[in-house]
């Protein structure tokens, strides 16, 4: 299992949206792998969501490792903090463990949901994957809480 | 923010109301090229051309829209381009065309697969 980071930056890189749902939604959608497997590039997510448990992505589609983790905090349905490391090609593979924090909270009926990314090199292929990818992963959970069907795929 | 501002945040006309002053382009290329600046940093960029009021009230606009996220980490806030609304207006008008296009390359790779297998089936 990865070790935890003591994380002192501020963060590298955040992404916000609003999702007309509530956060409790928002938390099962992003804990639960029939979910996750149609907004996270075909990630089937696998984890207790207990601080301190670990936790893996697995593409639904060959049964390949995406990403290997653990929970450093749950707090269902206010926030959520990973410690990643990506492992889905050997570039991002080669970059060390990051942080991300997902929180979630309620603003009228709607769900304000906040990513952000700490520890990770401006230059290096997590953060371009972070960068490219997020928006994806975001509008796609959006849609899918929204309308049931998730963005066509890519 | 207010709560009101936070839903009508979602809404485009507060993001392309955003997009159409020139500083605020300014401002979103500059955490385009850094992200997280502080709003020190930010307003000192400007320093020759307006006020930090004029800064702040620039990237109010900018929270407003969605376009920008800040986080405070100790006394300094910091500011971060969000991506998220222009992938929305990209998703609105773009969007349908990158589904079809998605849709007939997988027609095309379904066919291609038809014949091979048919291709298969003769040789046997």
């Amino acid at each position: 299992m990865l070790e935890q980071l003591v994380v002192t930056e501020k963060p590298v890189h955040v992404e916000q949206i609003f999702i007309n749902a509530t956060p409790e939604q928002v938390w099962d959608a992003i804990t639960d792998p029939d979910y996750t497997a149609q907004f996270f590039y075909n990630g089937r997510v696998k984890s207790d969501f207990t601080n301190g448990a670990s936790l893996t992505y697995i593409d639904q589609r060959d049964g390949s490792l995406q990403i290997e983790g653990i929970v450093v905090e749950a707090d269902r349905p206010r926030r959520l903090v990973l410690d990643e490391k990506y492992v889905w090609n050997p570039d991002v593979a080669a970059d060390p463990v990051h942080r991300e924090v997902w929180e979630l909270e309620p603003v009228g009926k709607m769900c304000k949901l906040t990513v952000s990314f700490y520890e990770v090199a401006l230059d290096c292929a997590t953060m371009k994957s972070i960068v490219g990818g997020l928006p994806f992963i975001v509008s796609g959970l959006k849609t899918l809480l929204e309308t049931g069907k998730p963005l066509p795929a890519r | 923010m207010t709560e009101r501002s936070h839903i009508v945040g979602a809404r485009l006309d507060e993001v392309f109301q955003a997009l159409a002053d020139p500083t605020r382009r300014g401002i979103l290329d500059r955490l385009f090229s850094n992200e997280g600046q502080s709003v020190n940093e930010i307003a000192a960029a400007f320093a020759d051309d307006m006020t930090r009021f004029g800064v702040m009230k620039h990237l109010g606009v900018l929270e407003n829209a969605g376009l920008i996220v800040t986080r405070r980490v100790g006394r300094e806030k910091h500011c971060y381009l969000n991506p998220v609304p222009i992938k929305q207006i990209h998703d609105r008008w773009i969007g349908k065309y990158a589904e079809r296009r998605t849709t007939a390359l997988m027609a095309i790779k379904r066919r291609a697969e038809e014949k091979s297998s048919v291709g298969a089936t003769r040789r046997d």
